[in-house]
């Protein structure tokens, strides 16, 4: 690691020219959305059914997606950190495969578990009368399933990073597991958990691959943001590029709210 | 001196895979026509591609296969494009908004079935469509299949009906065969060319009765703007002339 003191030049030379194409290339496709559409017809835009649709849905969705990540990934997170189980590091693999799975894959995997052949949709429909493909539980399950990772390995982290010494005190004190769990482990990883749960909640609100393909594109029921995104592209650009700004600008407030945790 | 000339050579590396990268692989001496197509032509087309290409041996034909509105979205957008051929008239003439196009010519007419799983025999018609419950898959409402969908239906007095058992629009006519044979839908619309190949088996075809003057109608049209518009012409005149309509025959295309 030793750049002479006296010759930087070329060398960074080099690096600030890739450095300064890379930022080029990052920012230009947002400036890119910022002067397609004159604001005004943004607000047109937003203003159409099918968009509020599209919106509301999508705040449904996500936000049913990110409690069901909380309900079961809080508790997996838990036992993956604190529990010593066997085929711990096989759970382990299997919950963050979705995060480097294509979403369409993901899509089409849930198809095979749960669609009307698949191996529990066969049984949920003869059983229970449950169809569940190309609906908005079907939706809430896909965003579920590509975005519970992002929440299990935060905690997870932060959970194999705190001193198991002050759950042993509390215990030693006489608190039952689940009072320290609610007394000493989760306040102490509440910003983890926060960060976690909004990366969670994000992922979720882009969902695109495996909800097209679970769930399928009907408007009010499945068409969440990104996929009105995709089908406005070729009824009415405009739409499109107004559908991606607000996207754009819900995902600059989730930075600026996680500034500090994730980047200073 | 060595760090920095391996650092130049980083660049030009980079600068070396993102142009090859653009570059089309492995057909540098070749012309490339372009021509958008839409999705239900693909089989036909492809059957076209080595005849054209033989007697333009200089030539390789490259397909973009989509439904019609995502192509002519394309087009209206400013992609690159010698020929398109649409699925109706609708996505032709909103291309042609673009004033890229050429004149257009009708070279196929289609007709328009109703698809089951293989194992159904509960849908008989198009009035079975609007059976509440029934989970019905059809393209989406600028997709040429699916506007014809949507056109015959009415015709048939249950537009609205069966539109209210939609689950899923579909953003070409394939992804209705799919749903459809994969057993997730109870029925689809789509056209009677594209129940072949390995996908038949597993799908039953019921007449869409009632709506015989719906018929699906393809036009082509060479780009005004196309950069070899002697190819881009010899295409069109392949595919609106006898070979072209021997081979949209043999794939189940009604003549225009």
């Amino acid at each position: 690691m030793s750049l002479k003191p006296g010759r930087p030049g070329h060398a960074h030379l080099a690096v600030g020219l890739l450095a300064g194409a890379a930022v080029v290339f990052f920012a230009l496709p947002l400036v890119g959305l910022l002067v397609r559409v004159a604001p005004a017809e943004v607000w047109r835009q937003l203003a159409a059914p099918a968009v509020q649709e599209a919106l509301r849905l999508s705040l449904v969705v996500s936000l049913c997606a990110a409690g069901l990540s909380l309900l079961l990934g809080l508790p997996l997170a838990y036992a993956l950190a604190r529990l010593p189980f066997p085929g711990r590091g096989l759970a382990r693999a299997l919950v963050t495969l979705p995060m480097v799975l294509p979403p369409v894959v993901g899509g089409t995997a849930l198809l095979a578990a749960f669609g009307r052949r698949g191996l529990l949709g066969g049984p949920l429909e003869h059983g229970l009368g449950v169809i569940l493909p190309y609906t908005t539980a079907a939706a809430v399950l896909a965003a579920t399933f590509v975005a519970a990772p992002f929440l299990v390995i935060t905690v997870e982290g932060a959970l194999r990073g705190l001193d198991p010494r002050r759950e042993q005190a509390a215990a030693t004190l006489g608190a039952s597991r689940l009072r320290i769990v609610g007394t000493v482990v989760l306040p102490a990883i509440r910003p983890s958990l926060v960060a976690g749960l909004a990366l969670c909640w994000a992922r979720a609100l882009g969902e695109f691959g495996a909800t097209i393909t679970f769930a399928g594109n009907l408007q009010g029921r499945t068409q969440t943001m990104p996929l009105a995104v995709y089908e406005a592209l070729h009824d009415s650009p405009d739409g499109a590029v107004a559908l991606s700004l607000l996207l754009l600008a819900v995902s600059l407030a989730l930075l600026a709210a996680l500034r500090g945790h994730f980047f200073k | 001196m060595t760090r920095s000339r391996s650092a130049a050579s980083g660049v030009i590396l980079l600068a070396a895979v993102v142009l090859g990268c653009s570059a089309a692989p492995g057909a540098a001496d070749k012309k490339e026509l372009h021509v958008s197509a839409a999705m239900s032509l693909k089989e036909a087309f492809t059957d076209l591609e080595a005849g054209f290409e033989a007697e333009h041996p200089e030539v390789d034909v490259v397909f973009n296969f989509a439904g019609s509105q995502i192509l002519a979205a394309q087009i209206v957008a400013g992609a690159p494009a010698d020929v398109f051929a649409s699925a109706d008239r609708a996505q032709m003439e909103r291309a042609a908004g673009s004033q890229r196009m050429q004149p257009a010519r009708t070279f196929a007419k289609n007709r328009l079935v109703i698809v089951t799983p293989a194992g159904d025999s509960s849908i008989q018609g198009p009035a079975d469509l609007a059976r509440p419950g029934l989970r019905l898959v059809l393209a989406g409402e600028a997709v040429p299949v699916g506007a014809y969908a949507r056109e015959a239906l009415n015709r048939v007095g249950q537009r609205d009906a069966a539109l209210a058992n939609v689950v899923s629009n579909e953003e070409n006519v394939r992804g209705v065969i799919g749903k459809v044979a994969a057993g997730e839908a109870d029925a689809g619309v789509v056209y009677a060319t594209d129940v072949a190949g390995e996908v038949a088996g597993k799908l039953r075809t019921v007449a869409f009765a009632g709506a015989d003057d719906v018929v699906p109608a393809y036009e082509i049209a060479a780009l005004a703007d196309s950069p070899q518009p002697a190819l881009a012409a010899a295409f069109v005149d392949l595919v609106a002339g006898p070979a072209g309509a021997a081979a949209l025959g043999k794939r189940g295309f009604l003549p225009p």
